[in-house]
């Protein structure tokens, strides 16, 4: 489940960030993917285990607001959900959502010069 | 001569309990970043037994291209990922790899300046450290590591701010690096060379003197044995391992050495003053290219309002610049620009402190760290001086890096960023950590003594950036260099 | 190059079904589709079909075809298969999909192709490229995912875990050193020599029983068997294919919804058929459910053919062609509307019923 997310965040961000509607994010996004899940293992021990709940937090979340969970919603309602998010009063939630998108836009364009 | 993983026999059982007690040595030197690596030349050179400890991999400067990120994946700790925690987040990097920060930073060159001398002889009673005491010190360090100023112009992006900050009378200089250029054929390709790391410099010269290195290793804890020490710690493949040293000299850097003094419990005046370079950034667009895949490292700082605020230009590859972007969600198409953009920082001399603590049970060290407020309005006032340099610069866009921050295309516009950068959305970052276990006579808030001899603890040294007393508001490596010959010539008698 | 240059003789292992057919056919009179697989294969094409099996329709193919029957479960036949076809390419499409008990998964999908690798090995043949499927991988994570090569094994049920070990068993054999071997990845199939249980699915269609469970707009891969033909002579073909793995698909992936309309608008303007315009609509839950029974009934060695398709209906299950393109040269010149055009002209050609 953590790791269904994590993809369907990557693909979102990279969807929302990088392409901006010109292209389908898949399936180079799936490059991104492995890199943030290699980066959630290496970073500090006593961080892993709350990213994965908030990661998980963040998907189970949107049933209330959208009858599924992240991982199952369509691209549109999922751009949606992160900018709720993004936009949130809440720190742990904007931060939560920028180390994401860090992640996913610095190896997105990490990897499209590395092909270039 | 360098040890393989392996290479040493293995007494005891070979798998998961296995355990490698067979080192001994005179001097134990645990790190191989600036201050590690000095030291075990120095020593090697002076005929002392040395084994030089590093817990990253023995990889060659040339193992991944510069900034890039298989060199975040290689040699950085975590990952690149690591946070101090505070109401304003910073997150720093730390090189983790044979020859540490020097691996992966830019190379730029500054001597600590006379005034941060002076501060740390009165404040912190730091013996025979005076600008006249360091000279010889400085003098050796460039010497060693062939500090120079570039052979042919400047990266385009670097000159920008330059041209800026001259323009409105600001003093900005071209700052030297460690580094050898190889001359450029036609003048106008960007001179190549190669940036005098330690895998370059100090550490062949401490194996070349018969040092020898552990490279993946990574010591746990010291424990007092008889007259000596027992640093117990474990290989990246887990075998666990035991050094026997007379003397012990720990060059972690100022998170690393204090983590591993607490948990050896040594803790007096230890990671209790974390200082660091907190530094806000900015995308900027130009009218015309500033900025290609060859670009280079920039070398222009502003140093108009130093030590409070210096300013300069970053790595600005794409990558980089896209997640410079990442605070402008509705200007993706901006990155497609960026041959037109570079990325630059306000970096502040702090009043902040922070703390390095070892949490049971966990591996990774907890940072904290706290800005001050006075701190969050300097660095609101570097972003905004920054802007009005580079758009002297004649630049067209700026995109201020933090959370909530205006777009900003004309001067009169500056006025719309905040006095006081928003701690909660502020998305600090810095490579520069220092102090966490400061040197100098003054016990009250010292770690060691004026030559980095640990309080209290027979024949234990710090040799790395926690001892500077506090943030120097210039590029570390150069103080840190200075001091660790400095210490390590009065270890060896020769001051 | 086409292969008459690398070799003198093709054997293909299940010859008399529906993919086999169609590969032997593009095989012996070449895949107008594709350059390099336009002329026809003039060696020797070596087909294994069970004993009894119906021949006639590879009998008609023409061309240097020569039957063998045997069982890739046996190792003897496996042997009588391979033997004398010192340098030929061995295509394995042979597999069981829906049996009549979950044993037969792995004695057919995993232990005969393990017969035919070591037989392959021990008759000195070039190149072995073996038929895996998506079910190995499982289901996307999000719908718009899309599978690579370097997706991790996520079996989906006996199925897939069958396969699962058969690939791993091909990458065992290409580690050995001794034969070249190459893993092809094709979700579903359509195209020309259905089996009858692909006229149901049509006649639901037009009855209004088309089930659609959830939205029906779960994306799913699907391979023209034309196209997927082309994918498996590639491998066959191309050097740099040794020791790799390809997804062979159409183009893009179609959902549920959109499959089933095409072939609704297909039977209604083209093939003279009264649609009731109406499908089957099933709550997620169904197949929620039937994914439990599925699961249960498989862990009893158990299967059961349509509550396993039930539980599949609302899945993502989609995968990316890149690298065949890149690698390969993969051109999937069909797409959706023009294989069901010809797969229903030649169920009307062939006297199946809608």
């Amino acid at each position: 489940m953590f790791r269904d997310t994590v993809s369907a965040l990557c693909h979102t961000v990279v969807e929302e960030r990088c392409l901006a509607g010109i292209g389908s994010a898949a399936p180079e996004a799936n490059s991104v993917v492995q890199f943030v899940l290699a980066q959630h293992a290496r970073m500090p021990d006593f961080l892993r285990a709350p990213v994965v709940v908030l990661t998980l937090m963040f998907d189970l979340q949107c049933i209330l607001k959208h009858g599924a969970p992240f991982r199952r919603l369509d691209c549109d309602q999922r751009i949606q959900h992160v900018r709720d998010w993004r936009l949130s009063r809440l720190g742990f939630r904007r931060d939560f959502v920028r180390l994401y998108e860090s992640l996913a836009v610095l190896g997105w364009h990490s990897m499209k010069e590395r092909c270039q | 001569m360098a040890f393989d993983e392996g290479a040493l026999s293995v007494s005891g059982h070979k798998g998961r309990h296995a355990v490698d007690s067979g080192f001994r040595t005179e001097v134990l030197v645990i790190g191989s970043g600036p201050g590690g690596a000095i030291t075990a030349a120095y020593l090697a050179e002076a005929g002392r037994s040395v084994l030089l400890v590093e817990e990253g991999p023995n990889l060659a400067l040339e193992s991944c291209e510069p900034f890039s990120l298989d060199e975040m994946v290689q040699k950085y700790r975590n990952g690149g990922l690591t946070p101090a925690l505070g109401r304003a987040k910073v997150a720093y990097v730390e090189g983790r790899c044979v020859g540490g920060g020097s691996e992966i930073n830019s190379g730029l060159y500054h001597r600590t300046p006379a005034e941060v001398l002076a501060r740390w002889g009165s404040e912190f009673q730091l013996q025979a450290a005076s600008s006249a005491e360091m000279e010889a010190h400085f003098q050796a360090g460039e010497r060693d590591v062939s500090v120079s100023y570039l052979p042919g112009p400047a990266p385009a992006a670097s000159l920008k701010l330059h041209e800026g900050a001259v323009k409105l009378g600001w003093k900005s200089m071209e700052v030297p690096r460690w580094f050898r250029h190889e001359v450029a054929a036609d003048g106008t390709a960007a001179p190549r060379g190669v940036r005098q790391s330690m895998t370059k410099t100090f550490v062949p010269r401490a194996l070349a003197a018969g040092a020898r290195l552990l490279a993946s290793t990574r010591v746990l804890r010291l424990r007092r044995d008889g007259g000596g020490w027992l640093a117990t710690g474990e290989r990246a493949d887990g075998v666990r391992v035991e050094i026997r040293a007379e003397h012990v000299f720990v060059c972690g850097g100022a998170v690393q050495t204090p983590a591993l003094l607490r948990r050896s419990g040594i803790t007096e005046n230890i990671g209790n003053s974390l200082q660091l370079h907190p530094t806000v950034k900015i995308a900027a667009g130009f009218g015309e290219e500033v900025n290609s895949r060859e670009m280079g490292v920039p070398v222009h700082q502003v140093k108009q309002f130093s030590p409070r605020l210096s300013f300069g230009c970053s790595i600005s590859s794409a990558p980089f610049l896209a997640l410079g972007l990442i605070d402008h969600p509705s200007r993706v198409e901006a990155a497609a620009h960026w041959r037109r953009m570079a990325i630059y920082y306000a970096m502040i001399t702090p009043e902040g402190r922070g703390t390095v603590r070892t949490l049971p049970g966990f591996r990774d060290p907890l940072v904290r760290y706290r800005l001050t407020d006075t701190d969050l309005r300097n660095l609101a006032d570097g972003v905004r001086k920054l802007g009005e340099a580079l758009l002297a610069a004649e630049a067209t866009i700026l995109f201020p890096a933090f959370g909530g921050a205006p777009v900003i295309r004309r001067q009169d516009e500056l006025q719309r960023l905040p006095n006081v950068l928003p701690a909660a959305r502020s998305n600090l970052m810095t490579i520069h950590l220092f102090s966490s276990c400061p040197m100098g006579e003054n016990r009250r808030v010292c770690a060691a003594d004026s030559f980095g001899r640990v309080f209290g603890q027979p024949n234990l040294y710090i040799a790395d950036g926690s001892l500077l007393c506090t943030a120097p508001g210039v590029n570390p490596q150069g103080s840190i260099m200075a001091f660790a010959r400095r210490n390590v010539l009065k270890f060896l008698g020769k001051s | 190059m086409d292969l008459n240059t690398i070799t003198p003789t093709v054997l293909v292992t299940g010859a008399a079904g529906w993919l086999g057919l169609s590969l032997v056919q593009a095989l012996v009179r070449g895949l107008a589709d594709h350059p390099d697989l336009a002329t026809p294969f003039a060696g020797r094409v070596r087909c294994l079909v069970l004993p009894g099996q119906d021949t006639a329709a590879l009998r008609k193919i023409g061309g240097a075809v020569e039957i063998v029957e045997g069982d890739v479960r046996n190792s003897g036949d496996c042997t009588r298969f391979c033997s004398g076809a010192s340098g030929g390419i061995l295509l394995h499409v042979a597999g069981i999909i829906h049996p009549k008990s979950v044993k037969e998964f792995y004695s057919i999908n995993l232990e005969g192709t393990k017969n035919l690798l070591a037989a392959a090995q021990e008759a000195r043949l070039k190149r072995v490229v073996v038929m895996s499927s998506n079910s190995p991988i499982g289901c996307n994570p999000h719908r718009d995912h899309l599978f690579d090569e370097e997706s991790p094994y996520n079996p989906y049920m006996g199925y897939g875990r069958s396969k699962m070990l058969m690939e791993l068993a091909v990458k065992e054999a290409q580690k050995a050193g001794q034969l070249e071997t190459v893993i092809i990845r094709a979700p579903w199939f359509y195209g020309p020599n259905q089996p009858a249980r692909q006229a149901l699915f049509f006649q639901m269609i037009r009855d209004g029983k088309g089930p659609i469970v959830g939205d029906g707009l779960n994306p799913r891969s699907m391979a023209y068997t034309d196209n997927l033909a082309q994918g498996i002579l590639l491998a066959a073909l191309v050097p740099k294919a040794n020791g790799e793995i390809y997804w062979i698909a159409d183009e893009r992936p179609y959902t549920m919804c959109e499959i089933m309309d095409t072939i609704e608008r297909l039977l209604e303007t083209e093939f003279g058929q009264n649609c009731a315009h109406k499908r089957m609509r099933l709550p997620g839950i169904a197949a929620a459910v039937a994914w439990v029974v599925d699961k249960s009934l498989q862990s009893l060695g158990l299967y059961h053919q349509k509550i396993h398709v039930l539980s599949e209906m609302n899945k993502t299950i989609a995968c990316s062609v890149a690298k065949a393109k890149r690698e390969l040269g993969f051109r999937p010149t069909v797409s959706l509307e023009e294989g069901m055009r010809r797969s229903l002209s030649w169920m009307e050609e062939n006297g199946q019923k809608l």
